[in-house]
């Protein structure tokens, strides 16, 4: 139903937590406009420093110059015994650790980092950094790739391919995090004025140097026989990343951002729409993409069995989309849309499989969704309307919120979660409420359980009461501010709210870390349970030195035979 | 050490919900502080200052002169608590008049009203505020466009010691003059500021983290089973 932009009500049904975690990556994903402005602008990177011993234990340092600023990624390579090396936030000691400096990296600036990057969170940084990470090694496809290289073997892309990445991050932070340069900064005076954008450059990097990590470790071990890798089968290594439930309060805590996402994925929809017919070039483009999302699915790899399914059926599903695609004979293009395609999708598909024929369509469309991509930023301020009156934020309530009206809350399977912050490493965690300890300490999270007291709360007042401005009702009830910011706030911003309760027992997290990963642009999912998984980013992508303007957006599902 | 403005927010923010501040007066309070604290006014110095009045006592309640309800008796509750709702009320009253002139009596910390009053430029057009200080000259801000300037005027109605004066208007009609201006935050001062970072007093940071410590819930084996990454394949 995507004739004209969506209305309100249309908008809640995709925010529910089955649609949000069902979606993928797009050209509006940010690890691809990453790498579009890097190409277009230009930008060089330079390995300055590659100071390793034999093992790969040491320093580098990349830079990256733009046309006016230069960014340093510093990279730590240390040894850590087998046993210590976890996903875990709670994790005190990692192969690889990195930092992204705003300028050169002077000698000063690099013994500051000695002693901090290492130790992650208990380390300080400055307002001149923008992105701190570490990573850890995937033993098993690392020490295959060091033997394979240095007795002048290649590994299979088979062997790669269960894989996936030689590093996988256990986090990236940046935006004000543990003293680095606040998100407001970042975007008035560094390249990086979309979200996420220079975590995205500090992954590439990463990657990059992963991959010149274990090339010479084998050059070392044998300096005679040792190659390095095909450049057939390097791009399909990506950079892992192991994410947990930190990005579900993030959903929650961002409303207009998440908005300003979606809205710029349903502008990018809506303006293809209106073409009035279909162009016969893009239609085979679409039924090869398609095609190759087929074999992306086919080959990805996940040990869990929901994922499994879901991959399983949309597999079977596209076929319908491809059929439907060969069924439009040339000479009914003039009378077909693109939206004829997503009607039949939206008919004929489970949401997973609707996504991959939305954001492959998207594929087709550079002119629209690129500019798009470029202006994914939102402010997070939320504010009152101190003049409106408690009836009309009645009404809004009804309006906007009646999955939250229609929720009993007296049900103990509809409060049965509560979100927390552990003292251990601050770590955002999920409790059962009704079994642990703790739940005085929830988080404000559960936006449908406090709209609802709010909402049966003010219909049992006065009429007089229902008649106060906002301002004159919270001189008398404080405590609903918070609440009614955002309700207020968020009339005008439709994608904002998550359409579901998130304190239900049935909750499934990895909805909201699949939401936010696909515009992230990571692939791969890999749950590792109900709450954390595993992801790769820029796999298939093209590393620095081979960077061109034809391979810079031929990468999404990527697949074994992407490059040949 | 060099702290964010994200950081002194976050830390904020858990310390008032610590104390009692509920969803949204947390958020304004810790706004409050983090902007004071930003611009170089210690607001971590004045909130360690307030933790005795403010720590489980949040009352955030106005009560109007129900015959002039531009004058409010605060009876020394901090503005942290019941300031956020003031300005809203007010903006509020400004819908149908040109202007408004409010006095705020028994006041015990009008220098929570400069992150309030730059706040509320983005929808008043013009407002300014004046309180003796503890030296009793007369410091006044006004703010307009997203620019305050701050300073002393000494040329003003005499005015009574814990009251504050506050003028709003949906035109700029008149404006009072500064003896000096000591200080001007604008959308670049507050970059330079960010860009140098914050650097709180290291024992007003530990008592406010410690605050905000309370609302981490105690680690135990149930809780870190349940956490992202544990698995028996990480060196996979």
């Amino acid at each position: 139903m995507l004739e004209k932009s969506l209305t309100i009500n249309e908008s809640f049904g995709y925010m529910t937590l089955e649609r949000m975690g069902s979606r993928y990556p797009s050209r509006l994903s940010f690890s691809r406009s990453m790498l579009r402005r890097m190409k277009k602008e230009k930008w060089v990177v330079d390995r300055v420093k590659f100071d390793l011993d034999k093992d790969g234990y040491g320093t580098a340092i990349y830079e990256i110059n733009t046309l006016n600023q230069i960014y340093s990624v510093v990279c730590f390579s240390q040894f850590i015994p087998d046993e210590e090396r976890s996903d875990r936030v709670i994790a005190e000691n990692w192969d690889t650790t990195y930092a992204m400096h705003i300028g050169k990296i002077s000698a000063k600036d690099l013994d500051r980092f000695k002693k901090n990057t290492p130790l992650q969170e208990a380390g300080r940084n400055s307002p001149c950094e923008l992105v701190l990470s570490r990573g850890n090694k995937s033993v098993r496809l690392f020490k295959k790739i060091v033997n394979c290289l240095s007795i002048g073997q290649q590994p299979t892309i088979e062997e790669i391919n269960d894989v996936g990445y030689l590093l996988r991050t256990t986090a990236v932070y940046g935006s004000g995090k543990f003293g680095l340069s606040d998100f407001d900064r970042t975007r008035s005076t560094t390249h990086f004025d979309q979200p996420f954008r220079a975590e995205m450059l500090a992954v590439y990097i990463i990657r990059e140097f992963s991959i010149h990590l274990v090339e010479h470790i084998a050059y070392h071990q044998n300096p005679s026989q040792a190659v390095k890798l095909n450049a057939s089968i390097k791009r399909h290594i990506g950079i892992g990343n192991s994410t947990g439930l930190g990005m579900a309060p993030f959903i929650i805590k961002h409303p207009k951002l998440i908005h300003k996402w979606m809205s710029q994925f349903d502008k990018v929809l809506n303006e293809i729409i209106k073409i009035k017919h279909i162009d016969e070039r893009k239609l085979n483009k679409l039924s090869s993409l398609l095609k190759k999302s087929k074999s992306y699915l086919d080959e990805v790899l996940t040990t869990d069995d929901y994922q499994k399914t879901k991959n399983k059926k949309s597999f079977y599903e596209l076929d319908k989309i491809i059929d439907y695609c060969k069924s439009i004979k040339t000479s009914d293009l003039k009378d077909t849309r693109w939206n004829d395609l997503i009607k039949f999708s939206e008919a004929n598909l489970s949401f997973d499989a609707q996504e991959i024929v939305k954001v492959q369509i998207i594929e087709l469309f550079p002119e629209i969704a690129d500019p798009l991509a470029e202006d994914m930023s939102e402010s997070d301020d939320l504010f009152i309307d101190p003049s409106a009156t408690v009836n009309e934020l009645i009404n809004i309530i009804e309006n906007r919120y009646q999955w939250s009206i229609d929720t009993d809350f007296q049900n103990k399977n509809n409060t049965y979660l509560f979100w927390y912050i552990s003292e251990e490493k601050l770590e955002p965690r999920l409790g059962e409420r009704y079994n642990e300890q703790g739940a005085e300490l929830e988080q404000h999270l559960g936006i449908g359980k406090m709209v609802s007291e709010l909402y049966h709360f003010l219909k049992e007042n006065s009429t007089e009461t229902k008649n106060l401005t906002i301002a004159k009702f919270l001189l008398i009830h404080p405590e609903y501010r918070g609440i009614i910011r955002r309700i207020q706030t968020l009339t005008n911003y439709p994608f904002g709210e998550v359409s579901d309760n998130i304190l239900a027992k049935n909750t499934l997290p990895l909805n909201m870390l699949r939401f936010k990963l696909s515009f992230f642009g990571a692939s791969r999912y890999d749950p590792k349970s109900d709450r954390w998984l595993r992801v790769s980013f820029f796999a298939g992508a093209p590393f620095y030195e081979e960077l061109n303007s034809q391979n810079v957006e031929d990468w999404g599902f990527a697949t074994m035979n992407s490059y040949q | 050490m060099s702290f964010s403005y994200y950081e002194v927010y976050t830390t904020s923010l858990r310390a008032f919900s610590s104390m009692g501040f509920p969803y949204g007066a947390d958020e304004d309070a810790a706004y409050i502080i983090a902007w004071l604290e930003l611009n170089k006014f210690n607001g971590l110095n004045s909130l360690v200052d307030s933790i005795g009045v403010l720590d489980n006592k949040y009352d955030g309640k106005i009560k109007l002169n129900s015959h002039n309800d531009t004058s409010i008796d605060l009876n020394y509750a901090s503005l942290l608590m019941k300031g956020p709702g003031l300005i809203d009320f007010y903006q509020s009253e400004l819908d149908d008049k040109k202007d408004l002139h409010i006095t705020l009596n028994n006041c015990a910390d009008p220098e929570y009203l400069l992150p309030l009053l730059f706040r509320s430029s983005k929808k008043i057009f013009y407002c300014n505020a004046l309180w003796l200080d503890t030296n009793s000259l007369i410091q006044f801000c006004e703010v307009k466009n997203n620019i305050m300037k701050i300073g002393i005027a000494s040329n003003q109605e005499p005015i009574n010691k814990e009251q504050v004066r506050i003028y709003i208007s949906n035109e700029h009609k008149f404006q009072k003059k500064f003896d000096s201006v000591t200080c001007t935050i604008t959308s670049k001062t507050i970059q330079d500021n960010l860009a140098n970072g914050i650097s709180p007093d290291e024992n007003n940071w530990k008592i406010i983290s410690k605050l905000a410590a309370r609302t981490f819930v105690p680690e135990s084996e149930e809780s870190r089973i349940k956490g992202a990454g544990g698995s028996d394949d990480a060196n996979d």
